[in-house]
Formats: structure tokens, sequence, C-alpha cells
């Protein structure tokens, strides 16, 4: 309906629109300008037209840090989302999984510096739990020095973030299971289907609509990850599992160099962009195909 | 609960936190507050500056000092950037003698305090050649804090003297006695290099013993390529330690803090870190015994092998500051010598002049010894040079170290991202 | 099959115990002390001192973090409910030029990462003399929030029935009429929603919480934390106490509320 007066309108528009133009959209512009400048935050900024981007182009630590988030994003969708498919499966023909759902969910509210301490001081070489549990069971040449050796440091991580997501998958799965109507899966079990047959031939396709939105905020979240790159390793051992984002603030606060960390910005945020959008067309475009 | 009610409650606790929260700062110049910028010095070092606080608030009734002491690793990067940049900008701050100096004088953040520290009855506290290193022009831009050595071998004294080693002359000399320590079963060397730092510097001083003090400083200041030939064969160098597994494996993933404690459990023979680690063992492991050789001989090195890594540190008085001759009182007051004797007990090894009674302890006298024996001074990568090639340097060390790199290989990408522009 | 079922189950508790090990080990070591958790890590404390707790909390400052923390997200959450359901609404119910328009724009803030902003935003606020003030991480806290909470207000309200707005309409009501009369109490279930997901981000949030406060007084957890255990690193004792202290809390605030936030979370993402 059309609004009833202007000053009405723009009441209820203008607080949220005015806040989020000045911290996101106005910031955002500026860091595209900015992109356009050599800037080491005291001296004059000089001009530098497309440099930043050409350089960022040439960079190879900037393009393996998109091959390490990529692997990032493969190995999360299948510690996050498979494995939160196959929990929310046992646990939606249980009764009594109070404990399981709470358990497996609370490293979702724990703040992520939290999470990377703890997960640092398990993986410490010498101290840690992780390598004293594979001496103990006498696999000591299992040991490594996880967060330290490029073998292991990027795969440590992944899985500290599928310790942390999986109960929160889980949870949404559980959720959108809850929500079948329940004679298609006792029609199907009545005609002797298995518990296993049920899972993977009715309950997963009839959640699809979940599963796209849960691998979508695994790409999203993957791209924007952040917080347990930089506190575990800052993208160490040198570079070897730097991020994106880690690369970025890198750039810009520890090297100061303002104008190619504000290209970088740009370059990652159409990266993700790209993905999401991607992902959906895709989406679309399957969702087509079936209707047919 | 209604939700008329819950806005009424959200509305009435907003309205409260508004209230009681700290306001937006306005400009600060004609208040009477000093404004004092550094990262932590430790709970002995605040005592200092607050005993000097208080002096300097006696002498100018109505004056105050405020401390903004940040996170060391955000100081150095941006805590120091922003800080600068705010309403609130500090009239005096902490940074190192070299390069960091000169880019704030580029940057138009130090004064040149020349006359300032005479008039100011200042250069009575120290020795006159303490200037030199903070003179740049024939200008004095920053009133020295303290010296320190970047990097020399600590060792443990009881493991050496168990198994009768004697303190190596030579590179040669050092291998050895880390082959045999390994033959034993101890790792030689304990470093903690996730900030990159240790070891960077460990290697820095050994490159520009090798290849000589002009070429360190021509390479680093991109004068000339890191992967010439003369470096690429110098990195070699380095590279036997991790050939013949002398580091600690956990050397890249560990921080600083945790190599040290990795050296006082006894089970590593040696630290190669500079002269701050004498009070940290003074406070983490007050029975250790340990004592320390500069970096041993190489034959055949073209830099003056004698020579000895270190900076200076200092506070600069902000040039933007309108409380330029108070800053210096300021600092008068925490210098004086019975403050530098405090100093020295605190376990820092201050430029200026302590009292009569002052006396440092043996290793800390040893390292201030060392460092005006007129030996040759070599600085350390991340504060002579600009942090771009530091890091690269570093990079590439940290990648040899590991043997994730072969030397030629290492410096070659050091050298692309020096030469990215 | 009853036996693979049970066989399931079995394999899916020693999941969920092995899950919970990180926390139970975090939990104990802060009573041993820092030579028996380097020699024996997976060992049993001896002694159960309380006192660690006491000694972490004080060394640390860990109550003023917690208290800056709890201010910066009850003023962000606060904002956001307001400012969201207005803002929802309109978009929701208002037919006017520019409404796709903004609709977008806030969708776009859904994937847009906060360091494609964060850059120029440090500049701006360098330069209002916003650092250093608890307002530095409630704007952008609120502004990041934003565009989650106008969604899941929106799609709840676009879920509603038109003839209850018409009705109010053809009653004479004008739209910030309708908003606080109508609105409001209808839409509780979305605004919880909306406060659970804005108090877990602002609660949570590390990296401007790291860059825009350097003031002791006026860090929020996340940063004090980092601060904290950069500092305690090699003392293992207080490092485990302060991290159950921070995080004991929160286990049980969500053991508490536990129905409410996995209503909240998963219902929120699945609509469209």
């Amino acid at each position: 309906m059309k609004p009833s007066s202007k000053s009405g309108l723009l009441f209820l528009l203008f607080p949220a629109v005015a806040i989020y133009l000045f911290a996101v959209v106005a910031p955002f512009v500026g860091t595209l300008g900015l992109s356009f400048f050599r800037w080491d935050g005291y001296a004059k900024p000089t001009w530098a037209g497309i440099d930043n981007y050409l350089r960022a182009f040439k960079d190879q630590v900037f393009q393996s840090t998109f091959i390490h988030v990529l692997i990032y994003i493969l190995v999360t969708l299948v510690v996050e989302v498979l494995l939160g498919l196959i929990l929310a499966g046992f646990i939606s023909s249980r009764r009594n999984t109070a404990f399981l759902r709470i358990s497996l969910f609370i490293p979702v509210m724990l703040p992520s510096v939290v999470i990377a301490v703890l997960w640092s001081a398990i993986y410490n070489p010498d101290y840690g739990i992780l390598n004293s549990i594979l001496a103990d069971l006498g696999l000591s040449n299992m040991q490594h020095v996880w967060l330290g050796d490029p073998a292991t440091a990027l795969l440590s991580i992944c899985l500290v973030s599928g310790w942390v997501y999986s109960g929160f998958f889980m949870a949404i799965f559980v959720a959108a299971f809850s929500r079948l109507p329940t004679e298609v899966i006792e029609s199907a079990s009545l005609d002797g289907a298995g518990g296993y047959q049920i899972f993977r031939k009715i309950k997963v396709p009839m959640i699809q609509q979940s599963t796209s939105v849960a691998i979508l905020l695994c790409i999203t979240g993957g791209v924007q990850g952040f917080d347990l790159f930089y506190v575990m390793t800052n993208g160490g051992p040198y570079n070897t599992t730097e991020v994106p984002t880690t690369y970025l603030v890198k750039t810009v606060f520890a090297n100061g160099e303002i104008g190619y960390g504000s290209a970088l910005a740009i370059l990652i945020s159409m990266v993700g962009l790209f993905a999401a959008l991607g992902f959906r067309t895709w989406q679309n475009r399957k969702q087509e195909e079936l209707e047919y | 609960m209604k939700t008329r009610n819950l806005m009424a409650i959200l509305s009435s606790l907003l309205l409260v936190t508004a209230v009681i929260s700290p306001q937006i700062s306005s400009a600060s110049s004609g208040d009477k507050v000093l404004r004092i910028a550094f990262g932590s010095n430790g709970t002995d070092g605040k005592k200092i500056w607050d005993s000097a606080a208080a002096q300097f608030s006696k002498d100018n009734p109505g004056w105050k000092v405020n401390f903004e002491i940040q996170n060391d690793d955000l100081y150095e990067t941006i805590g120091l950037q922003n800080l600068l940049t705010s309403g609130t900008a500090p009239d005096v701050y902490f940074e190192w003698a070299g390069q960091r100096l000169q880019n704030k004088l580029k940057a138009g953040y130090a004064a040149d305090i020349t006359s300032l520290i005479k008039s100011g009855g200042l250069t009575s506290e120290y020795s006159p050649k303490s200037f030199t290193s903070t003179t740049i022009g024939g200008k004095i831009y920053m009133v020295p804090f303290t010296s320190d050595v970047t990097n020399v071998i600590w060792y443990n004294k009881d493991l050496f003297a168990k198994y009768s080693i004697s303190i190596p002359k030579t590179w040669a000399d050092l291998l050895a006695v880390s082959a045999k320590l390994k033959g034993l079963g101890i790792t030689p060397f304990a470093v903690g290099n996730k900030d990159l730092w240790v070891a960077g510097n460990w290697n820095g001083h050994l490159l520009s013993r090798i290849v000589g003090e002009k070429s360190y400083d021509q390479t680093l200041s991109t004068k000339s390529p890191l992967n010439s030939p003369a470096w690429v064969k110098a990195m070699g160098y380095w590279s036997v330690l991790q050939k013949n597994g002398y580091v600690n494996k956990s050397a890249n993933s560990v921080s600083d803090n945790q190599g040290y404690s990795l050296f006082f459990t006894g089970k590593y023979g040696m630290l190669p870190i500079g002269s701050w680690i004498v009070a940290i063992q003074q406070q983490q492991a007050p029975k250790f015994h340990m004592g320390w050789f500069n970096l041993p001989v190489v034959v055949g090195g073209a830099g003056s092998q004698n020579s000895v890594m270190g900076v200076t540190t200092g506070y600069i008085v902000n040039a933007k500051s309108q409380k330029q001759a108070k800053a210096i009182e300021f600092l008068k007051d925490a210098f004086t010598p019975t403050q530098v004797t405090a100093w020295q007990k605190a376990g820092f090894t201050p430029v200026a002049k302590a009292s009569a009674s002052g006396k440092l302890d043996l290793l800390s006298q040893q390292m201030v010894d060392l460092l005006q024996s007129g030996a040759t001074l070599v600085a350390p990568p991340d504060t002579g040079y600009t942090l771009k090639v530091a890091n690269a340097l570093n990079t590439a060390t940290a990648q040899v170290l590991d043997g994730f790199k072969s030397p030629q290989a290492a410096l070659d990408q050091a050298e692309a991202a020096v030469k990215a522009k | 099959m009853r036996s693979f079922k049970r066989l399931g189950s079995g394999l899916i508790y020693l999941y969920a115990l092995a899950a919970l090990l990180p926390l139970i080990w975090m939990f104990l070591s802060s009573f041993k002390s820092d030579g028996q958790i380097s020699q024996n890590p997976l060992g049993l404390p001896t002694h159960f001192d309380l006192s660690v707790f006491k000694q972490s909390w004080s060394d640390g400052g860990l109550g003023l973090y917690a208290v800056n923390s709890f201010i910066v997200t009850l003023v962000t959450v606060g904002i956001v409910v307001f400012t969201s359901s207005m803002a929802g609404f309109a978009l929701s119910r208002l037919k006017f030029t520019g409404n796709r328009f903004i609709i977008g724009l806030f969708l776009l803030g859904l994937l847009l990462p906060v360091q494609a902003y964060f850059i120029a935003q440090n500049q701006i606020f360098d330069y209002l003399h916003l650092k250093d003030t608890r307002f530095a991480l409630i704007i952008p806290y609120t502004a990041m929030g934003l565009p989650l909470a106008i969604w899941l207000v929106k799609t709840y309200i676009d879920s509603l029935p038109k003839e209850l707005f018409e009705a109010a309409r053809i009653d004479g009501a004008s739209d910030l009429q309708t908003y606080r009369t109508l609105m409001l109490p209808i839409i509780r279930p979305a605004l919880i929603n909306v406060i659970i997901f804005t108090a877990l981000g602002a609660w949570n949030e590390f990296l401007l919480a790291l860059l825009y406060i350097q003031n002791e007084s006026l860090k929020t957890l996340p940063a004090g934390l980092l601060t904290y255990s950069s500092r305690y690193e090699t003392n293992y004792q207080l490092l485990f106490a302060a991290l159950t202290m921070v995080t004991l809390p929160m286990i049980v605030l969500y053991i508490a509320f536990n129905k409410q936030i996995t209503r909240g979370l998963t219902q929120g993402s699945l609509k469209g």
C-alpha cells in the first residue's frame, strides 16, 4: 500500500538507512577510492591509477590465498554441511536427543578468540593434548607440528572450524527434518524401507532448500573467514595458511600499504559476491530443470 | 513479556548506557594533560612512569599525565598510527631509532628537540655521545631510552658445564657444538619464530657478517638485489642449521614467549635472542643459569667479525604537539639518575646516566658494555629498514629454516616481493 | 537393523563426547599447575583450587572487558531492534520508488565482508575522533547487524496477511501509528530472532574490536582476551582459567535458553 505520509515513511526508514550508509556504504565507496592511490597512512597519498590492481593480479601470495580459501570451503562443506546432515539424520529419528543437540551446538556460541586460543593449545607440539594422546596411543610417529608444518596447518584450522559449525548446520537440518510431513516417511517405512534409505532417498531431497542455504552460508562464510586464521597462525607459516582476509589485514597494518590493501579488499568482495550470486543462479537453474 | 514493555525496557536501558558511556572526545590541545604513548613496560616499569608523572604534576600544578599503554605488537603496527592521527594524539611516544624514526620525521611527527633538551636540562642526564643514533642531519629528534642488544646467543650454563662444552669462537665451532648436543639427544637451539623476527634477526646478523655491513645496508635499502649470488651463498650458511636439524621443529609456529619457555625447560642448549631476556629470566626462571656469547666469527666473512646487532629506543616528541617544552620536562623527570637506577633494577638497559649507587646486574652490564665496546653496530632488519623489505627477508629466513625452500628460491621470492610496485 | 541403529547411537554419543573433550580439558587444566599441564596433559588435576580463577579475573581485568562487551552489545541490540523493525515494516508494506533498491542495498550487506570497508571506515573514524570510544564499535556493529535484522523482520511481515494492514489503514491509522500499535506486538518472534543474532554477532566480533579500541579500559572481551592470552601465553593455568570463566556463563546461558536460541537461529536461516 502507499505510504500514509511522506514524513512517516522517512521517519521509518531514515535511521536504518542513515547508519548503514554512514558505516557500510560510504566506507565501501571510500575503500574503492583509496584503491587507486598509494598511501602509507602518514604522508600524502599519491595517485596510482590501476597499478594496485595490476599488482594484485601478479601477486602470487594473493593468488595462493584464494586456493587456500577454496580448500577451506571444500573441507568445511564436508565437515560442516555433510557431517551436519548425517548427524541431523541420526538425531531426527531418535528421542531424548537434548544432550546431543546441546553439546554439539555449544561451540557455536563461543567467541572465536576463545576457540582459537584453546585449539592453539591443543595443537601445541610440546604441551598440547593432541600430540600427547597420539603418544599415549603408541602413535608417536603421527605427531606433528600441527600449526607449523605447511602440510598440516591449513587442514588443522579447517577441522577447528568443523568442530564449531558442524553443530550449527546439524541444528538447521534437524529443524528442517522436523518440518517434513510425517505421512511420507511413515508410508515409506511401512513399505519396508530402512532408516538409511529413508534418509537418503526421501528426507535429504525434501530439504533441498535448506541444503542450498547451508551451502551458500558455507561459501560466504568461507570467503569471509578471518578470526581463526588470524589468531592461530596469522597466515603462517610463511603464508601457507594465508587467506584473503588475513593477507589484506597484513598488507594494511603490518606493511602500511593502504592503497594496495584497498584494492585487495575490493577484489575480495567481488569474488565473494560472484561466488554467492553464481551459486544462486546455478541453484535457480537446477530448480527450473527439476520443474520440467 | 509484552512487546511494549520490552520496548520500554530497551529504550530506557539505551538511554542510561548512552549517558554513562564516555563521550566523544574533542580536540585536546588546550587542556592541561600530557599524553605519553608506548607498548607495555611491565609493572615495574609502570611504577617508574607513575613516579615521574607525580613529580611532573607537583612541579606543574593543574597538569596531569596520561599514559596510553598498548599491546606491543599492535603498537608497532597500527596502534601508534591510529593514535597519531586521532584527536587525542600523544605528545610523547616510544619509537626505535633508525628507519622508524626517519619515517616519523618524514611524516611530520618528530619534533626537533635540539635546543629544547639543552634549555630543559635534559642533556645533563646523558653523556654527549648518547644522542648519536637519534641525531639526523645535525638535529636531535629523539630522547634515548634504552640501548638493546638485539641478538646474541644465550646458552644453558649447566648443560654446557655438564658436557664440558666450551664457548665456540667460530661459526664452525658453533656447528660442532650443535652436533655434539644433538648427539646427546638435546636440541641445540630453541627458537620461537611465529612472528618472523627472532630467526630474522639472528640470520640478519649472520648475513651481515658474511657479506659485510655495506652489502647488508645496501641490499636492505633496496639498492642491491636480495637474491644476488653472494647473498644466496650467504643464506647457504643458514640452511646448514636446518639440514642438520639443529633448531626445534616447531620454530615457525611458536611465539617468541613460547621459545623462551622452551629454553628455560633446560632441554635446549641455546637461545638466540636479545638483551631483554635477562629481565624475563629473572622473573620466569630465577634459578636458571645462563651465559651468552656474541655471534661467533665467520672465518672469511667480509663483515666486521665482532659486530653487534643492536638498536636504540627512545621517545619522540610529537612535532604537532603544543606542549613540547612540557614534554621534555616530563622526560627529564623520568630519567633522573635515581630513576635510571630504578630502570636498571627493572631489567632495562637505559642510556641515561645512573646514580652512583646504581649497578646493573652482571648480565645486563655485560650487554651494555658490549654495545659501548665500539664494535660496529648492525641494525635489525625490522627497525633499521622498511617493513616491506624486512618482512620479505624474514619470510625467506623462515622458509629456509624449515627447509621449505632452498636459499635461492626463498631469496628469489623475497626479491620479487620487494620489487612489487 | 536394531544393532545397526544401536551402533549408530553409540558412535554419535562417542562423537559428542569427543567434541566436548577440548572444553572439558580446558576446564580441568585450570586446576593444574603449569608443570602438571606440560608434563602430564591428559592427567586429572590433583587439587581443586578455586583461587586461580580469582587471580586470573583480577590480573586480566576480565571483569572490565565483560562489562564493555555487555554495554556495546546492549546498545547495539537496542538500536538494531528499533531501526530494523521500522525499516522492515516500511520496506515490506509500503510501496514507494526506491523500495527495491534499498532492499537490494541491504541484501548486499549480507554478502559484503567487513574487510571490504573497514579500511576507509578506519580513516573516517580517525577523522571524526571516534576511535577509542564505545561508538567506534556500536556504530559499525549496528550497521553490520542491520541487513540480517531487516531481512528477518521483512520476511516475517511479508508472511502476514495484508488485510491486517489494510484494516488499520481504513481505520485511519497513519503508518507510524500502525507501526507502534499493530506491528510491534505482532512481530515479536522475529524481534527475538533479531536480538539473538545481533547479540551474538556484536558479542563475538573481533576484528574491529581489536582495531578501533586501544584503550585498556574500553576493550571488549574478544580483544581483551587476545591481549591477555599473549601476555600470559606461557602461564597456561591462568590462561585456561580465563578461558573457562569466559566460556562457562555462555554455556549456562545457552542451556537455559536453548529452545529459543536454536529455534530462532534455524528458523531465521530457513525462511526464503
